[in-house]
């Protein structure tokens, strides 16, 4: 017996529903069912129009159960193999063996709908065997990728071929106890994707209470703490700025941090290869608020957190001491399209690319309340930001649930 | 497709098939050449014809009377008053016909080749006044070029089959209309867009010329009776033989002078080519082979010994983009550059470019000039000549054009119109940057583009997100930075987002959420418990129940 069927032997899984006793069945793919392959002798003029659709190849990629919305048009054609309800997609090619042969099952009843040349069908011919969502989630198990995962080829892509995955076996239950786990597991999907909405739907409070909390051309916020009531002032971001300029290390032995792109903050930067000997690096302090020159237009800026204290970045990324002013209330006042892309488009240069220079930055115009306002209305997104933070993670935990339960659950 | 687009495309792709393994940018002299020397053998056979110079004899073309008749002393006067009146004259010998003849008849060898474009050269110092037209125009059709083929024999049966080819076509379109300046004017083209970054320096995409044409075009006195234009970095032509046809009865005889000059020889040749093979006779135009940027192009002291520059009713220029170029502190009394207060940096010439087009302005006559977007902001030497450009009210207007237009560089320009003298000193700013249609290499302006572009230019008035028409004041207030975004905003604001409706999509999703949630729960409630699944099952139940 070689090892992997030794495993198979014991054919139940850990975690399994009342009332079920008997062992699994071990079938291999290409026994139930068949495969047929995506649209083919297309050019890049036949897509784009039409009155069928095609499965594209990442909505087969990234849903074990496919968006019935992820398609595109396609002119029909009689030549080629219609996608049915149930079918199931694979993915043939990736960048990464881990990568390869992902599937995802169509559960749509439409007309005329093809599958992207990358990818492969696979139609089930006993279909009152077999559940749809229990194949949706025992295909994605990790008993299952890591069998794909060894059958990619290749160096810079990676491949699998069709036959040997039908060669490939796994195991099912009954009809009855299909259907519970498929179900079980497609809930805490779905729980999953609601809280991915609820998460979206935070953000746009948040970016819904900046619109109102910050003045406008006006000079007054639509929403107010009480007891404030005075115009915001013209200032300048060197009234509450002032750049911090202490030499550090070379590129060699910097530890070095970087500013990401739309607000996600200063974080580490890892790197491959080791920097150059002639570059400058200058020590940035936690509180700092930092921005990258390259990518104003892409609201790179962030404050220095605590664990990243003393570690340096490049004039390219100059950082700032707060010497007046809330710190979060200036951060989210940058992030704002309103400021950076206005006066970023504003700033010298044609390029997409623009270098904004720290003495542009400083120059720029905001309209700002006194210290007292700032903090109110910093501490507030603050407030908002952690709830945000925390839902977050709460997702994080739920996708663990699931891999968790994809494991006990399959064979 | 048009004929002569048709032509062409047969044409390059025949040229690329023989070129071997010669550089394209290479291989168009020759094809080019012939293509001239075609033209020229032919325009001079109509010349015969139509001044009844030989009786018309059964069985006998024009070419046998010729030969027949220009021999000896005779030859010499035909040669005379064929030059006289077309500038240039081909003995019978060296007519394409001739040639072709030869070829057919395989009698053709090195030596006729060499004795064309030989008897050529001497026969272009019979007239005087066009004897700078023509000389040198084949210097560069390089007969003894290795790359032809390693010896003579090779070399000649290259030299036949390009020959060959270019006599293959005719070139009248079904109308009888003449379109081997079409096709002539699309090879460059192909070269063009086919050599790399480099080599495409000298063609300035159609579209883009055509925007410069029509903004000349459009401030231009029509009733006069002829106009002058000039393009200082002139490339193979075409940006001049675009300006012509934006100008009514643009073609008809004197309407238009040409004034051109061209560093690079080889260019050079192209463009005095271009502009005869589109018809331009040698008399109306004066193209030469110069720096623009070293000694301005005077035509010489007169008799009083004063210098007494050239003036044009158009200018027109797409000079090479920051440029090194000798800016010696001499500079700065050169009539072209005095009156600005600085000399543009050796490193960037832009601004040289500039005030020398500037400089061979008429009073009331406009110049539109390609440039990068450095020049609306750049501080320094560049600021001061701005600022003075602007407090003389010379800039009439700016115009922000889409990136990746041209074949040299992927870089977006814009084009800047000056006028020697305007009774206002507001500026219009037109962002013009995103009308464009995605293409292969490079991005392409639609008519629509362009139309959009001239008719915002002649009403000179605000378009939302589009053109802003300046005072001066604004000018001043932005430090006489002229970059775009700062006085046409293109800023999108964001839609508001409604708090009240938001929150009973909140609410809806949380309800939806515990629904979900129970069932789930629901369905963990029926997992079978034993002493291995019972604490897994436990802390699934923990997380979802709620009390």
């Amino acid at each position: 017996m070689t090892k992997q069927n030794e495993k198979d032997a014991k054919r139940v899984p850990e975690l399994r529903f009342k009332g079920f006793t008997d062992d699994w069945e071990q079938r291999k793919l290409g026994e139930i069912g068949e495969t047929f392959s995506g649209l083919s002798g297309k050019n890049k003029n036949d897509f784009g129009h039409g009155d069928a659709s095609f499965i594209t190849y990442m909505n087969v990629f990234s849903n074990s159960i496919a968006d019935l919305r992820g398609t595109e048009h396609v002119e029909i054609d009689s030549k080629q193999n219609q996608v049915m309800y149930g079918d199931i997609l694979f993915t043939t090619s990736s960048e990464t063996p881990e990568e390869v042969g992902m599937s995802s099952v169509w559960l749509g009843h439409i007309k005329n709908i093809y599958l992207n040349s990358f990818c492969f069908g696979y139609r089930i011919l006993e279909k009152q065997n077999f559940d749809s969502y229990y194949m949706a989630y025992l295909l994605r198990a990790e008993n299952f990728r890591k069998r794909m995962t060894v059958l990619a080829q290749g160096i810079s892509r990676y491949n699998i071929s069709k036959k040997q995955v039908m060669n490939t076996f796994v195991n099912f239950p009954t009809m009855e106890e299909q259907r519970k786990i498929g179900k079980a597991l497609f809930l805490i999907d779905k729980t999953i994707t609601l809280h991915e909405e609820k998460q979206h739907q935070l953000e746009q409070l948040k970016k819904a209470l900046l619109q109102k909390m910050f003045a406008d051309k006006t000079g007054y916020p639509a929403l107010r703490f009480k007891g404030f009531t005075e115009k915001w002032e013209q200032r300048k971001p060197k009234n509450y700025l002032r750049e911090s300029r202490i030499l550090g290390s070379t590129g060699v032995d910097a530890k070095k941090l970087t500013v990401k792109l739309w607000g996600k903050g200063v974080v580490e930067k890892k790197e491959s290869i080791s920097g150059s000997n002639n570059t400058r690096y200058y020590i940035r302090h936690a509180g700092q608020l930092m921005y990258g020159k390259l990518d104003f237009l892409h609201a790179a800026f962030g404050i220095v957190p605590k664990e990243l204290d003393k570690y340096e970045s490049t004039a390219d990324s100059p950082a700032f001491d707060i010497i007046d002013g809330n710190p979060k209330f200036l951060l989210e006042f940058f992030l704002r399209k309103e400021f950076y892309l206005r006066n970023g488009q504003r700033a010298n240069g044609s390029r997409k690319a623009k270098r904004i220079h720290e003495k542009d930055f400083l120059e720029m115009p905001i309209l700002v309340p006194y210290k007292s306002e700032q903090t109110k209305i910093g501490n507030l997104i603050n407030s908002l930001d952690r709830t945000i933070t925390l839902h977050d993670k709460k997702i994080q935990y739920l996708k663990q649930l699931k891999r968790g339960l994809l494991q006990k659950m399959f064979v | 497709m048009s004929k002569a687009q048709d032509v062409s495309s047969q044409l390059w792709s025949m040229a690329n098939e023989l070129r071997g393994t010669m550089d394209a940018s290479e291989y168009r002299n020759y094809i080019l050449g012939f293509m001239f020397y075609r033209y020229l053998s032919e325009k001079q056979e109509k010349y015969l014809i139509d001044n009844d110079i030989f009786d018309q004899v059964e069985g006998k073309s024009i070419n046998d009377l010729y030969r027949q008749d220009a021999v000896g002393d005779d030859l010499k006067d035909y040669l005379e008053d064929i030059s006289g009146a077309l500038g240039y004259a081909i003995a019978p010998e060296d007519t394409w016909t001739t040639l072709m003849e030869k070829i057919h008849d395989s009698k053709a060898n090195a030596e006729d080749f060499q004795n064309i474009f030989d008897h050529f050269e001497e026969n272009a110092q019979l007239n005087s006044f066009a004897e700078k037209d023509f000389r040198g125009v084949f210097a560069d059709v390089n007969l003894n070029n290795s790359r032809l083929g390693n010896n003579l024999a090779t070399r000649t049966k290259a030299l036949i089959a390009t020959a060959k080819m270019v006599n293959d076509f005719d070139y009248f379109d079904e109308n009888g209309h003449d379109i081997l300046g079409d096709v002539y004017e699309y090879l460059i083209k192909q070269f063009a867009s086919n050599a790399g970054k480099k080599a495409g320096e000298f063609y300035t995409p159609h579209e883009v010329s055509k925007v410069l044409a029509k903004l000349v075009a459009a401030n231009m006195d029509l009733n006069q009776e002829s106009f002058s234009i000039y393009d200082p970095t002139m490339g193979s032509g075409s940006l001049l033989l675009t300006v012509r046809d934006e100008i009514p009865n643009g073609r008809q005889k004197g309407r238009v002078r040409f004034y051109g000059q061209e560093l690079n020889t080889t260019t050079y040749n192209l463009a005095r080519m271009n502009l005869m093979m589109h018809g331009v006779d040698y008399g109306n135009m004066t193209l030469r082979n110069a720096d623009t940027l070293a000694m301005d192009w005077p035509d010489g002291l007169d008799q009083d010994g004063v210098d007494r520059p050239h003036f044009f009713d158009a200018v027109v220029a797409n000079p090479p983009y920051s440029q090194k170029w000798d800016a010696d502190s001499s500079k700065l009394k050169d009539p072209r550059f005095k009156d600005y207060g600085a000399l543009a940096p050796k490193g960037k010439a832009d601004y040289a470019f500039l005030l020398h087009s500037l400089y061979h302005l008429e009073q009331n006559g406009t110049m539109a000039i390609v440039l990068p977007h450095g020049v609306l902001f750049r501080g320094a030497a560049e600021g001061k000549i701005r600022k003075a450009l602007l407090e003389k009210g010379q800039i009439d207007a700016i115009i922000g054009m889409p990136a990746g237009l041209f074949y040299s560089t992927g870089i977006p320009t814009i084009i800047m119109v000056l006028k020697k003298h305007r009774d206002n000193r507001d500026v219009l700013f037109i962002d013009a940057s995103k009308g464009f249609e995605k293409g292969k290499n490079q991005n392409i302006l639609r008519d629509q583009d362009i139309d959009k572009i001239i008719k915002t230019y002649k009403k000179r008035q605000d378009v939302d997100k589009y053109a802003h028409l300046s005072t001066m004041d604004e000018i001043k207030e932005n430090e006489f930075n002229l970059n775009i975004p700062r006085y046409v905003d293109t800023f999108e604001e964001e839609p508001p987002i409604d708090i009240v409706a938001l929150s009973k999509e909140m609410q809806d999703i949380d309800q939806k959420i515990a629904q979900s949630e129970a069932e789930f729960l629901s369905l963990v409630d029926d997992l079978d418990v034993n002493e291995h699944t019972q604490s897994t099952i436990d802390a699934i139940k923990a997380v979802f129940k709620h009390d």
